[in-house]
């Protein structure tokens, strides 16, 4: 049983010192959620510091390659911001295994969440959006059949997002193609969560029906993907700028 | 690299085995030819280390993967029913058929890329290549070695997926099926993984640091998966260990990991293909 002393550390700590911004809100939360029994009433009191204190409506992502890139930070910063949450306000009856394995989880999200700050932020340091702020009003962290059904969302959604981004990415530039090469990287992993976040649920399910009759697992549209993602996120996600 | 073993290995490389490799030397002092020989050499010698992970062309990358999924189809295929628990059957025949959808969209891939499909080659899961020098002996026999080459095999499939991809960039039809097979084959790595959990294996359901040398340790399946430096912008490189800070009781070791689980590595063309010789011949 993880103990809330045991959540996935937050980002602002050791972090590159040219990255380093003011301590972001998702870390409050994740130490608030430490003791918060209401995880709404502590995000509905939480501002992003990003915008000077007022929480901006719209977020474009932008345009070709670095609209890519924030794509998939905007997608890694809901599934960090969730599962970082998940650690710190364990359900009831979660077991060694499945502490386990949302434990790594949350800290593979937390990598990629910060690593495409890093590379955004090297690449197109005035193009990188801001610190978005999840929304899990109502969601209840306790239930373990939420949670995982959650988690489950999430990961088969970041699956199809990289399998529908990796033609979006222009790699006629050694640094786009390196965009291509990393999506690579991270799709497996991803599938991987999934994978086993399936087999908590229902053994067997790792791979069925995500997977259609040629062998492929899904691949879905930003439009698709944001559509779902959106609920779950404060600000309104513009990827209308985004390659197609 | 110097002048001498780069001209060496320029006369030594298998065209079969490694044609891009050739094609791509053999290239490079063609383009020389019209320039000043010396400086153009060297300068052909110095991007080589640059190119090494995505070394090769479209048609290599979907030949590679054709080999990885023939080799696990062909595993499966060998896999005795009497050994493997029911359950375990469904799991199997779920991957196997997966596998064998794979194979025949690579296959028409290759074909409309002007690819020549092989013959397959023998196949010996043992490890033997047909003798009996074998590393795996109870393959078929011990459900355990049957999970633990299941495993190799997946996670070899997902590291040569991960090399494929980049080289079909120009295609857009293929890296959509190449990003969507690679991603049936990380659920496939991470249930093989679960499976091994489930019997009492240490292991994670994703790949953690350089794993025990499998299955060879000069064809090491999981070499290079130590790797925390990952590419930002192409141009430099970001060590992602240093993402997470050491306190709220995570170990150093505990974040190093997780900085090599975060990412699945490619693998060279050289490493997947002595991996793949373990097995077939």
């Amino acid at each position: 049983m993880a103990t809330p002393h045991q959540s996935p550390a937050p980002d602002e700590v050791g972090f590159g010192s040219q990255l380093l911004q003011s301590v972001n809100r998702r870390s409050f939360l994740r130490y608030s959620g430490m003791t918060a029994a209401a995880v709404g009433l502590v995000l509905a009191g939480c501002d992003d510091d990003d915008n000077g204190g007022s929480t901006p409506t719209s977020v474009n992502l932008g345009s070709g390659n670095v609209g890519v890139l924030n794509y998939a930070y905007a997608l890694e910063q809901l599934e960090a911001a969730f599962y970082a949450q998940v650690v710190a306000t364990p359900y009831t009856g979660i077991t060694a295994d499945e502490t386990a394995a949302l434990r790594a989880i949350a800290r593979h999200e937390a990598i990629h969440r910060d690593f495409f700050k890093a590379a955004i932020t090297a690449v197109a340091p005035t193009g990188i959006i801001g610190n978005l702020t999840p929304n899990f009003t109502g969601f209840n962290f306790a239930d373990k059949g939420s949670v995982l059904s959650l988690a489950r969302t999430f990961e088969d959604l970041g699956v199809a997002a990289y399998n529908g981004a990796g033609r979006l990415i222009d790699t006629s530039t050694p640094a786009g193609l390196t965009y291509l090469v990393l999506a690579g990287k991270i799709v497996s992993v991803e599938a991987r969560h999934a994978a086993q976040i399936r087999e908590f649920l229902q053994a067997g399910s790792f791979a069925n029906d995500v997977v259609n009759a040629l062998g492929l697992d899904r691949a879905l549209t930003p439009t698709e993907v944001l559509a779902q993602a959106q609920p779950f996120i404060t600000e309104t996600i513009n990827g209308s700028n985004l390659p197609s | 690299m110097n002048l001498l073993s780069f001209l060496e290995q320029l006369a030594t490389a298998d065209a079969a085995a490694h044609p891009t490799a050739r094609r791509g030397a053999l290239g490079q002092l063609a383009h020389t030819a019209a320039a000043a020989l010396p400086a153009a050499v060297l300068g052909a010698l110095l991007a080589q280390p640059a190119t090494a992970q995505i070394l090769g062309t479209g048609l290599d990358g979907l030949q590679l993967t054709l080999r990885v999924e023939w080799l696990q189809d062909e595993f499966y295929a060998r896999v005795p029913a009497s050994l493997v628990p029911a359950a375990m059957q469904a799991d199997f025949t779920l991957i196997r058929a997966q596998q064998r959808q794979h194979i025949a969209l690579l296959e028409s891939y290759i074909r409309t890329s002007g690819g020549v499909l092989a013959a397959r080659p023998s196949y010996d899961f043992t490890g033997g290549r047909g003798g009996t020098s074998q590393i795996f002996p109870d393959v078929f026999t011990n459900l355990d070695t049957l999970l633990l080459v299941a495993q190799v095999l997946e996670d070899l499939s997902v590291r040569t997926y991960a090399y494929a991809l980049p080289l079909v960039a120009s295609n857009n039809d293929q890296i959509d099926s190449l990003s969507r097979m690679f991603a049936v084959e990380g659920r496939h790595a991470a249930h093989l993984r679960q499976l091994r959990r489930q019997r009492g294996a240490t292991v994670k359901h994703w790949i953690s640091g350089a794993e025990t040398a499998l299955p060879t340790t000069t064809a090491n399946v999981y070499a290079g998966e130590d790797r925390v430096l990952q590419q930002v912008a192409g141009l430099a490189s970001r060590d992602v260990s240093t993402l997470l800070p050491t306190i709220g009781g995570i170990t150093a070791a505990e974040i190093r990991a997780a900085a090599t689980e975060a990412f699945d590595e490619p693998l060279t063309y050289d490493a997947a293909t002595a991996i793949i010789q373990v097995f077939a011949y």
